[in-house]
């Protein structure tokens, strides 16, 4: 029995974790984490195998790498000045409007052309103003693509503390020192070229809980955050902040906790830990913990102002 | 405004390794299709993965126009031969790796596979809005992007040997 057992955990690599993935398909399980796919019982049991196999870790990093790489030099594409001019006359054109049916002339009265620019207009205008289906974070019609939801902005925060704080600084972190930690946040990095080094004092002096162990610029799922992690007795607290991208924003959203000095303040509870964040100009701004709701909204809270003041000069 | 036209062309030029003249015209053929074709538009549904899964069936044809007129054959498994090439190499990082490398490395990949990671790594969609852009299983997106991703990495590391790339520190961690 117990030999049927051993037989059953073994891959023909030879090598399964404790939940049963052989290697192939743990290769498969890093592939959905990376994709952002897995469920936090999955991230959790990808972060395991990783710890456990520091090569795997470096690949992983590696594709983060290519895929950061990859967005970056397909966005850098310039777009060619007559494109959108040249579609706008392709759908305009009348040769595929429904009007070619009257007979087949080939004058065609400017009135014509006013109603199909209204026609036009009225379709994108409905094309924009669609409301998802389904799943609202999923389908994104035109107009609310151009806002992300709500949880979606957070998540981003969430991701770079699991990923970073909680899973790369395992255990307690062995504090920068302050002049390291400077120097971090002064280092040239891919979006995120700016000295964000005056940030240190502020966390410093504003955050009662915890001690600012660790300050660097890092990059994950192909974007660059400024981290600041604290240390405290409840576990690792990470302030976060990155370069706002296309369709996020904070401001002006439904939903927010509270309201600091005008700035309003979003929080959720995502993949097991509290993040709340707010919206600084060019930049995101969270804190993401295992604190309280409380605790945590009061840690931002606490750090929004300053923040945003020195964000805004930089 | 014309929702989605920037990033349907950068998808276009990659799909199309690089050829921004038929770049231009398979986008201006894909926002036509969609013109003509809206009243097969489902109200409510994802109104960018159906421009996107005109765009790849369009690509399709394109690519194939483009690859019997230059008469390159194109390999289904040109990409997992060197999947094994990568031990021993440094590290990559998204800084040391050059947009030249990078696009190099994409454009060696198979049409399948390069499809799967624009639409999954660039355009950030689901793989389930990718299996429905692309009409083929999950499971399916699933294995051609490991598979592309596989390839991508090895195509940089083997730059990154040729012409010394790709040198950060080993196990360089997330900073």
């Amino acid at each position: 029995m117990l030999e049927n057992l051993e037989l059953e955990c073994r891959s023909r690599e030879g090598e399964v974790n404790r939940n049963g993935y052989d290697s192939e398909a743990m290769n498969e399980l890093i592939h959905k984490y990376l994709s952002g796919e897995t469920t936090p019982e999955e991230s959790r049991e990808v972060e395991t195998w990783l710890s456990e196999h520091p090569e795997e870790e470096v690949k992983l990093q590696e594709m983060e790498g290519v895929r950061s790489a990859l967005r970056r030099s397909v966005e850098n594409q310039p777009i060619p000045s007559e494109l959108r001019e040249a579609v706008l006359k392709k759908t305009i054109g009348s040769n595929l409007i429904p009007l070619e049916k009257s007979g087949g002339r080939a004058f065609r009265p400017s009135y014509l052309y006013g109603a199909v620019a209204v026609v036009l207009l009225l379709v994108i205008g409905w094309f924009a103003l669609q409301s998802p289906k389904v799943d609202p974070s999923v389908d994104t019609p035109v107009i609310a693509q151009e806002l992300k939801s709500v949880t979606e902005v957070l998540r981003v925060g969430v991701n770079d503390h699991l990923r970073c704080a909680v899973t790369f600084y395992k255990g307690d972190i062995k504090e920068y020192g302050i002049e390291k930690m400077k120097a971090k946040l002064a280092q040239k990095k891919e979006t995120l070229e700016e000295d964000f080094s005056a940030l240190i004092p502020i966390v410093q002096q504003q955050v009662d809980e915890g001690k600012l162990v660790v300050a660097h610029k890092c990059s994950f799922g192909g974007r660059n955050y400024v981290h600041m992690i604290l240390q405290s007795e409840k576990g690792k607290i990470s302030v976060v902040i990155t370069r706002k991208q296309d369709r996020e924003s904070l401001s002006d959203r439904e939903g927010a906790v509270a309201t600091v000095e005008g700035i309003p303040i979003y929080q959720a509870n995502l993949e097991g830990y509290k993040v709340a964040g707010f919206d600084a100009d060019r930049f995101l701004v969270y804190v993401a913990s295992d604190l309280p709701d409380e605790a945590n909204l009061a840690m931002i809270s606490a750090i929004a102002m300053p923040v945003k003041n020195v964000l805004k000069t930089i | 405004m014309l929702p989605h036209l920037d990033e349907l062309y950068r998808t276009a030029v990659r799909l199309l390794k690089g050829n921004r003249d038929e770049a231009n015209d398979l986008v201006q053929d894909t926002f036509v299709q969609a013109w003509k074709s809206f009243d097969r538009y489902e109200r409510g549904t994802n109104a960018r993965a159906w421009l996107y899964a005109i765009l790849m069936n369009k690509a399709r044809h394109y690519h194939r126009r483009i690859t019997t007129r230059k008469v390159v054959p194109l390999s289904d498994h040109g990409d997992e031969t060197l999947l094994d090439r990568v031990e021993g190499s440094a590290p990559l990082t998204a800084e040391t790796i050059s947009d030249e490398n990078i696009l190099a490395a994409l454009e060696r990949l198979s049409e399948e596979h390069r499809e799967v990671v624009l639409l999954a790594d660039v355009q950030e969609f689901s793989y389930k809005e990718v299996a429905e852009i692309l009409e083929i299983p999950i499971g399916t997106v699933m294995s051609r992007l490991s598979r592309a991703r596989a390839g991508l990495r090895s195509h940089l590391h083997t730059y990154a040997g040729e012409f010394g790339i790709g040198m950060s520190k080993p196990g360089g961690g997330s900073e």
